[in-house]
């Protein structure tokens, strides 16, 4: 019996559904009073980078959606550092200042979390 | 041990559920619990109790069969509307339910595995 | 924990991903078509070659069949889907889609 979970996004947002299931998942699990680490990997920082505008694929934005997760109680984002030096980015280019975390840093907070939702 | 299983693709265009299929026998097997099996995303597809594949196998007959062995498979509700996947379109033993089962299934387990893309 | 990855090295950058990100001493499974990444002689043999050196690897026997590989790193261990099982009852797991 545990509370934790980590959600980690390593996938980039609309060219598939896992962005957007992985933000409905992480609220709609929040709701149930779940402790949530959300992580951003690999092409997953593209699902919290600034400036997603997909009207024209007649889509929601889904990178508006990360910063309203704290009022459902989730509050701790992470980044890795590599994925983001990567791609160009930097923290600042994100929708949520999450915490920029090392590939180690990461495993802790997988392993910590003891069940890992993948998207 | 108590494990929670989640299959995010649908029938025959990808292994996951063949492998989750597997892995739950295998995991009863050696006498564990599955505490649930949550069929999320393209995952709920494979609830359709008209799917008849010739001369192969069945995958929402398997399914169906886990459940009515006592395994609760639940198919995401909100997933089943985006699809079309209807209540009176599935096996008998699969029900629909929210994110909120998704939530106790990961609190009761002590192990989670998701197959997917 | 259990990092379990399903796409072949050719495809997607998964494997090297999983490994950068696996702590020394954490067991990998290889399964579906991330049983090409246990498959000696070819040019991403390399990667499983060093990760052995830091993880134990696994690769799942049914998948590795069903695709017609024989030829498995040494060092790999091939394992059915009841060692499939035994793994996760040692760990958590890390599903790695």
């Amino acid at each position: 019996m545990s509370d934790k979970v980590a959600v980690v996004m390593r996938k980039a947002p609309y060219g598939s559904v896992y962005t957007a299931e992985g933000f409905r998942t992480i609220m709609g699990v929040a709701v149930f009073e779940m402790d949530i680490s959300v992580v951003f990997l690999d092409d997953g920082v593209y699902a919290a980078v600034k400036g997603q505008h997909p009207e024209k694929l007649d889509m929601k934005p889904l990178g508006d959606g990360f910063p309203m997760l704290g009022d459902f109680g989730v509050k701790k984002f992470y980044v890795h550092d590599e994925s983001l030096a990567a791609r160009g980015l930097t923290v600042d280019d994100l929708v949520v200042p999450a915490e920029v975390v090392s590939s180690a840093e990461i495993a802790k907070i997988m392993g910590e979390s003891g069940k890992v939702l993948p998207f | 041990m108590k494990i929670g299983v989640m299959v995010l693709e649908g029938p025959y265009q990808h292994q996951a559920v063949d492998s989750a299929y597997h892995f739950v026998q295998a995991a009863r097997a050696r006498g564990h619990e599955i505490v649930g099996l949550f069929l999320y995303t393209d995952g709920v597809n494979n609830a359709n109790r008209f799917i008849k594949p010739p001369g192969e196998r069945n995958i929402s007959q398997r399914l169906d069969e886990l459940g009515a062995e006592g395994i609760d498979i639940v198919a995401c509700t909100a997933c089943s509307k985006f699809r079309g996947m209807r209540p009176d379109l599935k096996v008998e033993h699969i029900r629909m339910s929210g994110l909120g089962q998704l939530a106790s299934f990961l609190r009761e387990a002590d192990r989670f595995v998701t197959f997917g893309d | 924990m259990l990092y379990t990855i399903n796409k072949s090295p050719f495809s997607t950058n998964n494997l090297e991903s999983a490994l950068g990100i696996a702590p020394a001493g954490a067991p990998i499974l290889l399964y579906e078509d991330g049983v090409y990444g246990a498959v000696e002689g070819t040019r991403s043999a390399a990667l499983i070659q060093a990760a052995l050196s830091d993880h134990p690897v696994f690769a799942l026997e049914a998948d590795l069949e069903a695709r017609g590989l024989s030829k498995v790193i040494d060092g790999v261990q091939v394992i059915d889907y009841d060692g499939f099982v035994e793994l996760v009852e040692q760990h958590d797991v890390a599903p790695w889609l």
